[in-house]
C-alpha cells in the first residue's frame, strides 16, 4: 500500500489489516492520521463558533403595493365611521315665530318712554324702552 | 425563524469564508424562501440547506478565487511537526475550504461541519451517497495537506 492510498483510506475512515500494517511502518502516515483526527475535531468545532453579529433584513413581499392598497381601503372605510361617531351634534336652529297680531300701548309719563307690545300668546310680551336725550 | 437564520448564515459563512458575503447570500436565501413559501412543505431545513449551497456556489463562481489548493504555493519552509493551536487550525481549515472544488466544499461543510448524515448531504446536493463519500474523503486529504503545508 502506498502512502497516497493510505491517506485516502484514512480520510474515508476505513481500517483493515493492510492499512494497519502500513501505519505501523510509516511515521508520516501516522502523523497524517493524527492531523485528520485533529482537523475533524476542529471542523466540528466550527459549527459552534459564534459569528460576528449580523442582521438579515426581512425581504419585503413580492407585491408591496398590495399592502398599501389594503391600508388605503381600510382607512377609507374606518375614518368616515370615526368622524361620524365623534362629530359634535348641533341642535336644529329654532326659528322665532312672529306673532300675527300685536297690541301696542305706550306711556308717555314714564322716563324712559316704554312701549308695551302684547301678542296673542299670553306668555310673550315685548317691551320697547326709548330713552330720549336732550335735543333729540 | 431565528434558528433557521443562524443555520443559513453559519453555513453560508463556512461556504464563503466572509461574513459580508454570507450576509448577502442569506438575504438571497430568505428572499427565495418568501417567494416559495407555498412550495416548501414541513420543516424547511433541507430546502434551506439546498438553496444556501446553491446560492453560495453562485457567489463563489462570481468572485475571483484568492488562492487554490496548490501544494506548489505552500510555505517553502513548512514544519509539519509544529503544533497548531485550535484557533490556528480552524483558520487554516477555513482558508482551505475556500480553495476546495465546489462539490467537495459543499459536501465537507454539510457532513463534517453541519453534522448532517451522508444520506442527508446526498439528498441536499442531489447526488448519490457514494459520491458524497468520495468528495468528503478527497476534501479531507486536501485540507490536511493544506494545513500541514502552512505550519
Amino acid at each position: 500500500m502506498t502512502c497516497a492510498e493510505c491517506e485516502l483510506r484514512l480520510a474515508e475512515g476505513e481500517a483493515d489489516a493492510g492499512l494497519e500494517e502500513h501505519l505501523r511502518e510509516c511515521g508520516d502516515c501516522r502523523s497524517f492520521q493524527e492531523d485528520l483526527r485533529e482537523n475533524g475535531l476542529a471542523l466540528s468545532g466550527l459549527r459552534q463558533e459564534e459569528l460576528p453579529p449580523v442582521r438579515i433584513s426581512r425581504p419585503v413581499r413580492a407585491f408591496p403595493w398590495m399592502s398599501a392598497a389594503a391600508a388605503a381601503v381600510v382607512l377609507a372605510v374606518v375614518l368616515p365611521g370615526i368622524w361620524l361617531a365623534t362629530r359634535p351634534i348641533e341642535p336644529d336652529p329654532v326659528r322665532a315665530k312672529l306673532p300675527d297680531e300685536v297690541t301696542v300701548t305706550a306711556s308717555l309719563k314714564t322716563e324712559p318712554l316704554m312701549v308695551k307690545m302684547l301678542t296673542p300668546d299670553p306668555d310673550v310680551v315685548i317691551y320697547w324702552l326709548i330713552d330720549s336725550k336732550e335735543g333729540e | 425563524m431565528a434558528a433557521h437564520e443562524r443555520m443559513v448564515l453559519g453555513t453560508a459563512y463556512r461556504l464563503l469564508g466572509s461574513v459580508e458575503d454570507a450576509q448577502d447570500a442569506a438575504q438571497e436565501v430568505f428572499l427565495r424562501l418568501f417567494k416559495n413559501l407555498g412550495a416548501v412543505e414541513g420543516d424547511p431545513k433541507a430546502w434551506l440547506y439546498r438553496v444556501t449551497v446553491n446560492v453560495c456556489n453562485d457567489h463563489h463562481r462570481r468572485r475571483k478565487p484568492a488562492y487554490e489548493l496548490d501544494q506548489n504555493r505552500a510555505d517553502p519552509r513548512p514544519n509539519p511537526e509544529r503544533a497548531l493551536t485550535l484557533d490556528e487550525r480552524k483558520r487554516l481549515l477555513m482558508e482551505g475550504l475556500g480553495a476546495l472544488p465546489e462539490r467537495e466544499r459543499s459536501a465537507v461543510v454539510l457532513r463534517d461541519i453541519e453534522g448532517l448524515s451522508t444520506a442527508e448531504a446526498a439528498a441536499i446536493l442531489g447526488v448519490e451517497e457514494v459520491t458524497v463519500r468520495s468528495h468528503i474523503s478527497s476534501a479531507r486529504v486536501k485540507l490536511a495537506k493544506y494545513v500541514r503545508s502552512r505550519r
